[in-house]
């Protein structure tokens, strides 16, 4: 194997990772920085390309550069990813017109998901690009006549780089309807509905396409060498399910990042009553993805708000906040004491495709704990997970590996948790540094190392395996229950006081 | 006026207070005791007379004693109340037989509330003492067989210091069906079917009357002095309510304790079709109760569980984590920024009497803070209060003064919260000791200083009134209905959920 480096980099929703990778999959060197999230209003959710995404490569690169002191033209092949359907708008000048609306954890265009679905007849949701656009279009018109350029999230710093404009093939999905995947062409019949110039369009590549080389300027912002390929890379998830070895039909990513995305490759196209595979990260694999809204995000949220103690020990030098609330969680116990949360924290995606619901902690009493309340945020996620995989099962599909990633694989009890309430297996593997490691070996596969993306799984161990306890499964089953029931009765109520929220 | 001091004492679940009184009203000294109350099994809660009753208010008029340094027989008159319907047997040797089973609190006969309401069609609770009497005698037999005595709680007090059995008029709606208030007596027709022998029942005295005089053997007990005349006394939060100065028609007291407890005096007996009075206290007055079960425990599990900042700062020495507690609502708005709570954290009383109804935060989003939820909870009570207020404006029986008293009184935003939330005027007393000023001014009418119980408004002076805001009272509207909307709602699965926790 040719020596040298790749260097993987993967723009997340709360912070950004990187990595140097020897050829043959060992990770070298890391580097990670944390970034904020805009909440403008409940439900918005926006990052600034520059002060975010360009920020933190930049931060990265230079760091790993000095950490590892190798000579930047070591690094065979760069691969960089981002959350997935961040909609970014340039102007002419290829500066950003207003901060990147990030993909289905903003949900301000939940009005303009309604728009389309009944304008066009199609499923669309606050996933997908176009009804932001529209929603651009409608609430910020002058941003619109100017914009010049569209395309998502890290594509913006393969254009600092490279000087290209591009947008990788697997996450023209998030484009639909104004992308047809399975032609792969831009469906031009929608330009007039959505008001699209085709010029604004960017130009495609495949995902280990090399999109470009890093230019001279590019070098000088950033420390790499000039000529270093830089690949069209994909979406945080996608790269995310390279780096566990979710290459082939059956395997199955769970991952647990600020948001869940489940991820299932199929044996070619499938249609069925539930679930549907689409092309993917190349012309030949098929497979689905989705997810919950807020996962990290609601740990985050309890740490932040109710977090109190471990985040002050932490501070002074001691244990991990996240992790000493792991172990807060098993002073509560299965169930949590009859208390069940509602996970909606910020509307939720998978299953239910509702920006307007909100989260709930319900059956509160007297004796409940901080422990009852925190365990209950863990087991909603557990739940809402079930929610999901029901619609595999009920379609007959049953995933053959899955393999938890993401921070959240950490939390341990976590884990055991969402095992109990799915009933199933989960595989957690050796490299856990995530969506960079991903990129890491799409860069390599990109220059030509290896041939087949399958190959990843030559990179990838199995640390551990959880398997499901059938008492704590059935125990969870009643809850979970309650859980299903929840939603639609308070449905009606919770799109009230959405409202009432967003009015501000 | 007369020279002199009045003692009242309250003995309450889990505190007793005392207090001497001025004769014009005045308290020159206060004292107060913690006690526990014992929970054998889960639903059964008792006192026992002893050890509780007579042992706290025996401390009490010692630490007043030494701390005044009064000579006793500068003591005109003493009132004692305590916890309503706590039912007390003694044997021949006037020996208590077991412990006081307490008021609704303590749930053991819910099987004999059945059977009486259906062997004699009418309605009795947890709350009465007849299904308290009918669990002794199927469970404890031989406790039965040697009752020689039955009344309720302070009247045990009243007998070691006096040498007299009774039971006061005002508390004797508890035995019901076996007092019969049309003829203000004993019901015999009952007697067979509650197998009561006539000779065990207390003689009756009203409130205010003098039932007794300190003896020689009470006052070696306990320091006051011989021949000091005792009054009938009454449950808390009757005396409560005279504390506030609430002895009119039109009069309410709300009392913001670790529940809630409304009390209103009516213009004779009321009739309504929501709302009916009883005679309370005196032969020609009425009155009207009820409450929420949760008010300051909710806001003690708060500070308990989630308020660790606050409670840790007032531990070095701080601010008090309620006061810090209640700025830290201020930090949220009118409607806590679209969170809503339903305060049944213990199930409810008035107005949904539904013992298994669960709590709830509902509507959560990721930009809710702390703030909000301690927010949330205080609203949730001021939904609650006018959910109890609805009945008496559709009665028609609108208050002329409404009386808050009680330890949430010194939250002031939250009485703001809920005045604005019903639109109502609250008037707080400058005197907030509770029941035993009231139980001092009972006595006082028993010897003769006063004529009336209405006089206490002659001891009673308004510190502050908290006038409703129409602007925030309409913003809090669209919340209330939200608020209304939930318990319906969610009532089957708060159940099913409650039915599990149970379980545990």
């Amino acid at each position: 194997m040719e020596k040298g480096y790749l260097l993987g980099c993967d723009i997340g929703t709360y912070s950004s990772k990187g990595v140097l990778v020897t050829t043959d999959g060992k990770v070298a060197f890391q580097s990670s920085i944390p970034h904020d999230v805009s909440i403008p209003k409940p439900g918005w959710m926006e990052h600034d390309p520059d002060g975010v995404w360009l920020h933190d490569f930049l931060f990265i690169t230079k760091d790993l550069l000095t950490k590892s002191g190798i000579d930047p033209k070591e690094i065979l092949s760069v691969g960089i990813s981002s959350i997935g359907t961040a909609t970014t708008l340039l102007g002419e000048d290829l500066k950003p017109l207003r901060p990147s609306i990030l993909y289905g954890v903003d949900t301000r265009a939940s009005e303009e998901v309604e728009e389309i679905k009944r304008d066009l007849g199609t499923f669309v949701s606050n996933q997908n690009i176009p009804p932001k656009l529209r929603w651009v279009q409608k609430n910020e018109p002058e941003v619109w006549a100017k914009t010049r350029h569209i395309f998502s999230g890290h594509h913006y710093v393969i254009m600092k780089l490279t000087g290209e404009i591009t947008q990788n093939l697997l996450d023209t999905m998030g484009y639909y309807p104004l992308y047809d995947n399975n032609n792969d062409d831009w469906s031009s019949e929608y330009f007039d509905y959505f008001h699209i110039d085709p010029a604004i369009l960017p130009r495609r590549v495949w995902t280990t396409d090399i999109a470009g080389h890093i230019t001279k300027e590019g070098a000088a912002l950033s420390g790499l060498a000039e000529g270093t390929p830089v690949i069209g890379g994909c979406n945080d998830s996608s790269a995310e399910s390279v780096s566990v070895g979710v290459t082939d039909p059956g395997d199955m990513m769970q991952m647990y990042g600020s948001s869940n995305i489940f991820y299932m490759i199929f044996d070619g196209l499938f249609n069925g009553k539930h679930v549907h595979s689409v092309r993917l990260m190349y012309p030949d694999q098929y497979g689905t993805a989705g997810g919950l809204g807020t996962v990290g995000s609601l740990t985050t949220w309890f740490r932040d708000q109710l977090g109190f103690q471990e985040l002050e020990a932490q501070k002074a030098g001691g244990e991990n906040a996240f992790s000493a609330l792991a172990k807060l969680s098993l002073q509560s116990n299965v169930g949590s004491n009859g208390l069940v949360a509602l996970p909606y924290f910020s509307g939720e995606r998978n299953p239910i495709f509702d920006g307007y619901a909100r989260g709930m902690f319900f059956g509160l009493n007297l004796r409940h704990t901080r422990a009852d309340m925190y365990r209950a945020l863990l087991e909603s996620v557990g739940y809402g997970i079930r929610h999901n995989m029901e619609d595999f099962w009920n379609d007959n599909q049953y995933p053959k590996h899955i393999v938890a990633i993401g921070g959240g694989v950490f939390n341990l009890p976590w884990m055991q948790m969402v095992c109990d309430i799915c009933n199933f297996s989960q595989e957690i593997p050796e490299v856990k540094v995530g969506a960079c490691y991903g990129d890491a070996f799409l860069a390599a596969k990109g220059i030509g190392l290896y041939s087949s993306g399958s190959d990843v799984k030559k990179w990838v161990k199995i640390e551990k395996v959880l398997t499901p306890n059938p008492k704590a499964h059935e125990k969870y089953t009643e809850l979970y229950q309650i859980y299903r029931e929840l939603y639609p009765i308070n449905k009606d109520l919770m799109h009230r006081i959405s409202a009432i929220q967003s009015r501000g | 006026m007369q020279k002199g001091f009045l003692l009242g004492v309250d003995i309450g679940t889990y505190s007793s207070k005392g207090a001497l009184v001025t004769t014009d009203g005045k308290v020159v000294e206060k004292s107060s005791i913690p006690h526990e109350v014992s929970i054998p099994n889960p639903g059964w809660m008792e006192h026992d007379a002893d050890d509780v009753w007579m042992h706290d208010f025996l401390f009490i008029v010692k630490d007043l004693l030494a701390k005044t340094g009064i000579n006793p027989k500068e003591i005109l008159g003493i009132g004692v109340s305590s916890i309503c319907s706590a039912m007390l047997l003694l044997d021949e040797d006037r020996k208590p037989l077991r412990p006081s089973i307490l008021y609704g609190v303590d749930t053991r006969t819910t099987v004999e509330v059945e059977e009486i309401k259906k062997d004699l069609g009418t309605f009795v609770s947890n709350q009465n003492i007849p299904p308290k009497m009918r669990w002794v005698q199927k469970n404890e037999p031989e406790v039965w067989a040697k009752t020689r005595h039955i009344f309720s709680g302070h009247h045990y007090i009243i007998m070691k210091l006096t040498g007299e059995i009774n039971q006061n008029l005002n508390d004797i709606h508890n035995f019901y069906p076996l007092y019969n208030d049309s003829i203000l007596d004993w019901d015999e027709n009952y007697f067979k079917y509650f197998n009561v022998d006539p000779q065990i029942l207390p003689k009756l005295v009203w409130t205010t009357d003098v039932v007794g005089r300190v003896t020689k053997e009470g006052a070696l007990l306990s320091g006051l002095a011989e021949g000091t005349p005792v009054v009938g006394g009454a449950n808390d939060s009757a005396v409560e309510a005279v504390s506030g100065g609430v002895s009119v028609p039109g009069d309410m007291m709300m009392m913001y304790g670790s529940s809630n407890i409304y009390y209103m005096i009516t213009d004779g007996p009321f009739k309504g079709e929501h709302i009916k009075s009883l005679r309370s206290m005196t032969k020609d007055r009425y009155a009207t109760g009820g409450g929420l079960a949760t008010v300051g425990s909710l806001t003690t599990w708060f500070r308990n569980q989630l308020g660790v900042p606050e409670f840790m700062a007032e531990k070095a020495g701080g601010e008090n984590a309620f006061a810090a507690l209640s700025k830290l609502a201020g930090q949220s708005r009118i409607g806590s920024n679209g969170l809503i709570m339903l305060p049944y954290f213990s199930g409810e009383r008035n107005p949904i009497f539904d013992g298994n109804a669960t709590g709830m935060y509902f509507g959560l989003n990721l930009t809710h803070t702390r703030a909000d939820m301690y927010r949330a909870m205080l609203e949730s009570i001021g939904f609650g209060i006018r959910h109890c207020l609805e009945p008496f404006w559709a009665d028609n029986l609108i208050p002329d003064h409404i009386y808050a008293v009680g330890g949430g009184v010194h939250n002031l935003p939250w009485m703001q919260i809920v005045s604005d939330i019903c639109n109502i005027r609250q008037e707080i007393p400058v005197e907030k000791i509770g029941s035993c000023y009231g139980d001092a001014f009972l006595a006082a009418v028993g010897i003769g200083l006063y004529e009336k119980v209405a006089d206490v408004k002659q001891w009673v002076k308004i510190e502050t009134i908290v006038e409703p805001d129409p602007a925030a009272h309409a913003a809090y509207q669209e919340f209330f209905d939200i608020y209304r909307e939930l318990y319906p709602a969610n009532k089957e699965l708060m159940h099913r959920l409650s039915a599990i926790q149970k379980r545990k």
